[in-house]
């Protein structure tokens, strides 16, 4: 099968003296042309793990392996990350600087800028652009470089409403149309539920369930089998949410949060 | 409102307080409420005025002052632009001159100036120095700072982007750091520009310092009144040049940071 492979990623941080594990032996298969949603509560490696796909961090043990695929990953951000003194179009070029031919670096950006409906803002600088058009443009930067596997971390988190769900509808698009994998972080299990083809829950820098989204794209977010997948993620975030000395008080209010957004969700109307 | 109509309003905001002074000040003299000798008629120091233009006198005394602001200004740029970066780069470095730095920064440069006439001498050297010790730390300090501050996650960013080091350099921390740096340096140029009145007034022989100075033990006030205006709108023009500067060629950092 071809994909991306991780086996037995560990990885640990000294924080304020004491140790963090944020990968703690994670085994993790991305067959290639997957959508795979991640969620999990704070702190569980979701982040540590795109980090270490694209070599931010490196991890104390393990091994990645990319099968039929070569290798080539972007990366969205929650925040754009956008370079002020440039303009959309020089932001997105600095993703081709490998790109030597001018004319086919110009195509690549004029393409995405034109598929990301950017057209009219291509030479805006950052500071003119909406949340959700800064976000697009970090996007931009990533599909730029042609990525065989795609990682968002939280990229729409910071967005309102309005945004988030238009570029969740982008993206699946992006996703069909252009028959890339994607690995998408998110706390939203609505938006986990809504985009990946797999739910995965983390908990302690581990998979702790694997869970199939069998549903065809376009989907209802009021059907009842989305809120049955919905339901049975919350309940495994839940599960692995076990409380401990230092944050259970902490924990108790997010477990209230989730049962609380789980009754709202089942209740008609 | 449209554009015009909030410059204009800016423009009359700005406007009212030295207009009011002005009224104030034609009062004085209407009503001859002050010593013509300490506060002279409008009518002298514009004739004044006319005479050193026509003579060629105040144009000189601008020059003078003009060039030793401008090759002391430029000197410092050349030191501290890169001096700041190589700072940022080398952590011990500095570590290591930091706290000199830190101890020259609150010296006024003006008590130095006799330190410098007896170094230099009453020549250009002592002045220049002058101008390079009051408008070094800003542009340094502002430089090193605006380096520092450039968000880590644009530099994590130039990571997943495979930049090099030269190539970050280039595209993220110069430009990131360049609205701090531009107010740096205007800053220095103020700076500059008022220790060199005050260097001109101990020790010179041109320059518009040494014209204040020169006309005040003629007992000339208004001359002295040319030389303070002229400084003063000098000052301004290359203050609003400067700005205007920045507005054109750099929206975004004036839009962050200025």
């Amino acid at each position: 099968m071809n994909g991306c492979f991780l086996k037995n990623m560990t990885k640990t941080f000294v924080v304020d003296g004491s140790i963090v594990r944020a990968l703690n032996g994670l085994d993790l298969n991305v067959p290639k042309g997957a959508f795979i949603s991640i969620v999990g509560y704070s702190g569980c490696g979701k982040s540590t793990l795109l980090k270490t796909i694209i070599g931010l961090i490196t991890p104390d043990s393990g091994s990645l392996d990319f099968v039929g695929m070569d290798g080539r990953t972007g990366i969205v951000f929650q925040e754009p990350r956008l370079i002020a003194s440039k303009s959309v179009k020089k932001n997105l070029a600095l993703a081709l600087k490998h790109q030597k031919d001018p004319a086919i670096k110009g195509k690549t950006i004029d393409e995405v800028i034109a598929m990301l409906g950017l057209t009219a803002f291509s030479n805006a600088l950052p500071w003119q652009l909406s949340g959700g058009m800064a976000q697009r443009v970090a996007l931009g930067r990533a599909l730029c470089r042609q990525p065989e596997l795609l990682l968002m971390d939280e990229p729409f988190g910071a967005l309102d409403a309005l945004n988030r769900t238009r570029l969740q509808d982008e993206l699946i698009d992006i996703y069909l149309n252009k028959a890339i994998t994607i690995l998408f972080v998110t706390h939203d299990v609505c938006e986990a539920v809504f985009l990946g083809n797999r739910v995965i829950v983390m908990a302690d820098g581990q998979v702790s369930r694997d869970i199939p989204v069998p549903l065809s794209y376009p989907r209802d977010k009021t059907s009842r089998g989305f809120i049955s997948i919905q339901n049975e993620v919350l309940e495994a975030i839940v599960e692995e949410d076990k409380p401990h000395d230092q944050c259970g008080q902490i924990i108790g209010t997010r477990r209230k949060l989730c049962q609380k957004q789980r009754l709202r969700e089942v209740t008609p109307g | 409102m449209g554009t015009m109509k909030i410059l204009k309003a800016r423009v009359l905001k700005q406007s009212a307080f030295p207009l009011l002074l002005l009224f104030i000040y034609l009062m004085v003299c209407r009503y001859n409420l002050a010593n013509p000798y300490l506060i002279p008629r409008p009518g002298q120091i514009g004739n004044t005025f006319i005479t050193l233009v026509a003579k060629g006198i105040l144009q000189q005394h601008i020059f003078m002052s003009l060039r030793r602001v401008f090759i002391g200004f430029f000197i410092t740029l050349g030191a501290a632009l890169p001096l700041a970066v190589l700072f940022y780069f080398s952590h011990r470095l500095s570590q290591f001159f930091l706290g000199t730095l830190h101890f020259l920064r609150c010296t006024p440069p003006l008590s130095l100036v006799p330190l410098l006439i007896l170094w230099f001498g009453i020549g250009e050297a002592s002045k220049l120095a002058v101008i390079i010790l009051a408008s070094f730390f800003p542009v340094f300090l502002n430089t090193l700072s605006g380096l520092e501050q450039v968000d880590s996650q644009l530099l994590e960013m130039g990571d997943t982007l495979e930049l090099n080091k030269r190539e970050k350099i280039v595209h993220i921390l110069i430009p990131e750091a360049l609205p701090t740096v531009l107010t740096g340096m205007r800053l220095a140029f103020g700076y500059s520009w008022r220790a060199l009145i005050g260097a001109e007034m101990i020790a010179a022989a041109s320059g518009l310092g040494y014209m204040i100075l020169d006309a005040q033990e003629m007992a000339r006030t208004d001359k002295v009144f040319v030389g303070i205006l002229t400084i003063g709108f000098l000052g301004l023009v290359f203050d609003m040049v400067t700005m205007r500067i920045i507005e054109k060629r750099f929206p975004w950092a004036v839009k962050e940071k200025i």
